[in-house]
């Protein structure tokens, strides 16, 4: 050890000049590893300096510190020239770090060599404690620009939070006006389905009775007469409409009203109507209607006007012995009669059917009156002319 | 690691104060000017009740160490400051072979200067760290715990903005049935 300690110093007292006091000392800036720190730790044997290591980097350059304090001012203790510098600071020798001038130092040294060996030992340590401090201020750095990036993304997350809270207002606004807008939708599918169902049923109903009653009424009413059976069924066999009937029916004379109805409930109108046509056709009050006949029937003598008798032909066949009303009745084979019967087939086919009943029943009913008074021939012609 | 001190003064301090809930801006940029105005009087009633020859002397000593600190970065420069050992052996050898005159004086005068700088610095030091008894362990824990937070907000985000994206690409298809 001493052998190592004086090879060390000559080389340290050769760099050293004392011209040129203020020149820098270049270290290295890499520090020794710890295994060779170690052994002069352990050279030192110093229970102090183990406690020392193990103290945080701050506590420990502080000590350190105070320890090279304490070395230097040993120096002028040790000096040959003690009483020397005892005598030019007047008493009492400089110390350095007056605060700290009662650190106790673990060793006692005897010359300026050895204080120079602790000295280095000491510079090397606390070289040590300033890299590691060194080193907390950069984690404490690198560690303050983490704490404000997590600032930052906590301010992206509370700005995103904001504006998710915006999104869900404006949802809530979009659903409750959808609601309404389904709501004033459903209304209006409604109120179409109520005017479709209400045409509906007015066209059924209206149109279906109308037809219905006009049916039943031509084809059913019989003569308050009939009903009551005061009087029997004469010139005229159910359910045929006759002349009697129709007058009667209360319905016949709606036929032509204008109702009102739609375009297509007057179409249904229109044939009901047609149906109704035939009836006046029969009628025979009418002048036009007895001019449309003046073809069939022999004609009228001159002078003659409606209301005035008329004379029926004296020529006439007598029906057979033993007939009655209702029985068949055989056409007499007379070319004359051949002839106006067919010309009546051509002109109108349904009517002559009804017509050749209502001509036979008036044959005996004049013979009859003609033989008595002159006022029952009258009236027979009346009548007679009412039926043709 | 490379950081660049400032070439204003001595020493730049690294002001930081640790908090691992969320703190805001406003206190933290406080306490940073307090400590500010705490550290810099020590220092200058150091100052004060020197001669000017000593001032002089520091001033020089500055422009040195401004020179060194400019083009090292800041763990050389913090460490340049406790170079202590030439100061030592120059003092050593003076002490033992010189005698007491003008020169010797200055390099007593320098030395001391030097040894009170390095305490000034330390105790500045002090001030920046949390707690004296800090270590480098403790802290690569708190610089754990911290980026573990920082990950966590990270993944909410990722997954905030994954959810973002899944309701933006159905949109069109939720507009159709519309």
């Amino acid at each position: 050890m001493l052998q190592h300690q004086i090879v060390q110093s000559p080389a340290m007292l050769g760099l050293a000049n004392p011209n040129s006091p203020s020149i820098p000392n270049p270290t290295p800036p890499k520090l020794p590893p710890t295994q060779t720190h170690h052994p002069q730790d352990r050279n030192s044997s110093t229970p102090s300096s183990a406690l020392l290591s193990l103290l945080p980097p701050h506590l420990r350059a502080q000590a350190l510190l105070a320890q090279m304090a304490s070395l230097a001012s040993k120096l002028f203790e040790v000096s040959p020239n003690r009483s020397l510098w005892v005598t030019a600071f007047r008493g009492s020798l400089p110390t350095f770090l007056s605060s700290h001038s009662s650190t106790p130092l673990d060793t006692s040294p005897s010359d300026g060599k050895e204080i120079i060996s602790l000295f280095t030992v000491l510079q090397t340590q606390i070289f040590e404690a300033i890299a590691e401090l060194q080193e907390i201020l950069d984690l404490q750095d690198a560690k303050q620009k983490i704490d404000c990036e997590i600032h930052s993304q906590d301010s992206t997350l509370l700005a995103f939070a904001n504006k998710l809270k915006e999104a869900e207002s404006c949802l809530d606004i979009l659903v409750d006006d959808y609601s309404d807008y389904h709501r004033s939708k459903r209304s209006k599918s409604g109120d179409d389905d109520s005017m479709t169902s209400s045409t509906i049923s007015s066209q059924l109903k209206l149109s279906d009775m109308l037809s219905y009653a006009h049916r039943i009424s031509y084809t059913t009413f019989a003569p308050p007469e009939f009903g009551a059976g005061q009087a029997p069924l004469r010139g005229a066999l159910p359910p045929a409409p006759q002349e009697e009937q129709m007058r009667a029916s209360q319905l016949y004379n709606f036929a032509d009203l204008d109702v009102g109805l739609p375009k297509e409930v007057e179409t249904k109108e229109k044939i009901v109507e047609a149906i109704v046509e035939p009836p006046p056709q029969v009628d025979t009050n009418t002048v036009p209607n007895l001019s449309a006949f003046q073809g069939m029937l022999p004609p009228m003598p001159p002078g003659w006007k409606p209301g005035m008798p008329v004379q029926l032909p004296i020529d006439l066949p007598l029906p057979p012995p033993g007939w009655k009303p209702g029985d068949p009745v055989p056409l007499p084979p007379m070319d004359s009669l051949q002839i106006p019967r067919f010309a009546e087939q051509q002109m109108q086919p349904h009517i002559p059917q009804p017509k050749q009943p209502e001509v036979i029943q008036v044959q005996p009913v004049n013979l009859d009156l003609g033989g008595s008074d002159t006022s029952d021939y009258s009236s027979d012609d009346a009548s007679s002319d009412d039926e043709d | 690691m490379d950081h660049y001190g400032s070439s204003g003064g001595s020493w730049t301090m690294i002001p930081t104060h640790n908090s691992q809930s969320q703190s805001n801006q406003d206190p933290n940029l406080f306490l940073q000017q307090q400590q500010q105005f705490l550290q810099s009087q020590p220092f200058q009633q150091a100052l004060a009740p020197q001669s000017p020859f000593q001032q002089q002397q520091q001033q020089r000593l500055l422009q040195q160490q401004q020179q060194q600190q400019q083009p090292q970065n800041l763990h050389q420069s913090l460490a340049s400051h406790y170079h202590l050992l030439h100061l030592v052996e120059n003092l050593a050898e003076v002490i033992e072979h010189g005698t007491p005159d003008q020169p010797s004086d200055a390099l007593i005068n320098e030395s001391s200067n030097h040894f009170e700088k390095c305490l000034q610095l330390l105790n500045s030091i002090s001030g920046s760290i949390s707690t004296k008894a800090m270590t480098v362990e403790g802290q690569k824990k708190k610089l754990e715990e911290s980026e573990q937070l920082l990950n966590q907000r990270r993944d909410l985000i990722g997954n905030y903005r994954k959810s973002v994206e899944d309701l933006v690409r159905s949109e069109p298809v939720e507009n159709v049935v519309l």
